[in-house]
């Protein structure tokens, strides 16, 4: 039987999402990766349906974004539509801006907007100092910690960070410029899983 | 503190690059999913791209944690697939991952002579 490689996503860039998220030492078979990619592809195909028989029964011919984001939180995964629906308001801000800048020419923080890449490589982000914002209800001596705040944008749960995880991750706005993804504040919710479940900090950090 | 290995670079910019999926081919997998889909967005398979990466983190997560159960450093196909049928939300792959060949859009069955 023919593969029909060219109706899934390719394994090269399937693997390498797979390597990224998991343990430097660990290997992963040759099938596991073909499995993962033959999931993706059923992924996004599932949704899609979703998403069409929305607009199909709404008379619209177009799926977008929304209709995605929509489909996501249809089928029970709530977690990532609540991300991708702030990644696709990003992205169209983004889409503005650039429109916006072919008129003017920019005056700070070029970099960051031309190459706006929400998050950023590994080998260009430099660390960020989290400062904190507000403290829950725990004593503890609170660390401050640097670490690639932008990383975990869209890592909603299972992140360690020195034995907190977070909870909630969100940006804010600054309000005395215009809308610019490098001068947003990235507020994000931390709690203890060690100790005390009902520690929080909100770290606060400038993009 | 366990670095983090998600996937950092969120490429808005259209373009693949090394930590993006490739949009042509996403849109191809968008229009074959139903006879229904006519129109798609220029920003729908942008969100696929970033949603997908998710889901691979996220199965991928669940996938380790069988390994680890198994004390291998090797994450097999096996691990996948318990962790498919362990997830409700990956429901809708467990007739996929549970077909030897994994091979889930044959509509013709074999004829035998």
């Amino acid at each position: 039987m023919v593969e029909e490689q060219d109706k899934l996503l390719p394994i090269a860039n399937v693997g390498r999402i797979m390597r990224y998220i998991l343990p430097r030492h660990a290997k992963i078979s040759k099938e596991a990766k073909e499995t993962m990619q033959e999931c993706v592809t059923e992924f996004i195909s599932f949704v899609t349906s979703e998403a069409s028989d929305k607009c199909h029964k709404e008379n619209r011919k177009t799926v977008n974004g929304e209709d995605i984001c929509w489909a996501l939180n249809s089928l029970g995964f709530d977690n990532f539509s609540e991300v991708m629906l702030r990644y696709l308001h990003k992205f169209r801000e983004f889409e503005r801006q650039k429109s916006e800048q072919n008129k003017a020419s920019s005056t700070e923080e070029k970099d960051e907007v031309t190459s706006y890449e929400l998050g950023l490589q590994p080998d260009t982000f430099a660390p960020l100092k989290f400062q904190i914002l507000d403290k829950g209800e725990s004593s503890s001596a609170n660390p401050s910690f640097e670490d690639r705040g932008l990383q975990y944008l869209f890592l909603i749960y299972e992140s360690m960070i020195d034995g907190y995880s977070i909870d909630k991750i969100g940006v804010q706005d600054h309000l005395c410029k215009p809308i610019n993804y490098s001068s947003a504040i990235l507020c994000i919710t931390v709690s203890s899983r060690n100790s005390d479940p009902f520690f929080s900090e909100k770290y606060r950090t400038w993009l | 503190m366990r670095q983090p290995g998600a996937y950092s670079g969120l490429r808005i910019s259209g373009k693949t690059g090394p930590h993006s999926l490739p949009l042509a081919r996403i849109k191809k997998i968008m229009k074959n999913s139903s006879d229904e889909v006519k129109m798609i967005s220029g920003e729908a398979p942008i969100v696929f791209s970033k949603a997908s990466e998710l889901f691979i983190e996220e199965l991928t997560k669940r996938a380790w944690m069988m390994t680890l159960q198994a004390k291998r450093r090797t994450l097999h196909k096996e691990d996948v697939v318990s962790a498919v049928i362990k997830t409700d939300i990956f429901d809708f792959l467990v007739n996929l991952v549970s077909e030897n060949s994994g091979k889930s859009e044959d509509p013709q069955p074999v004829m035998e002579a």
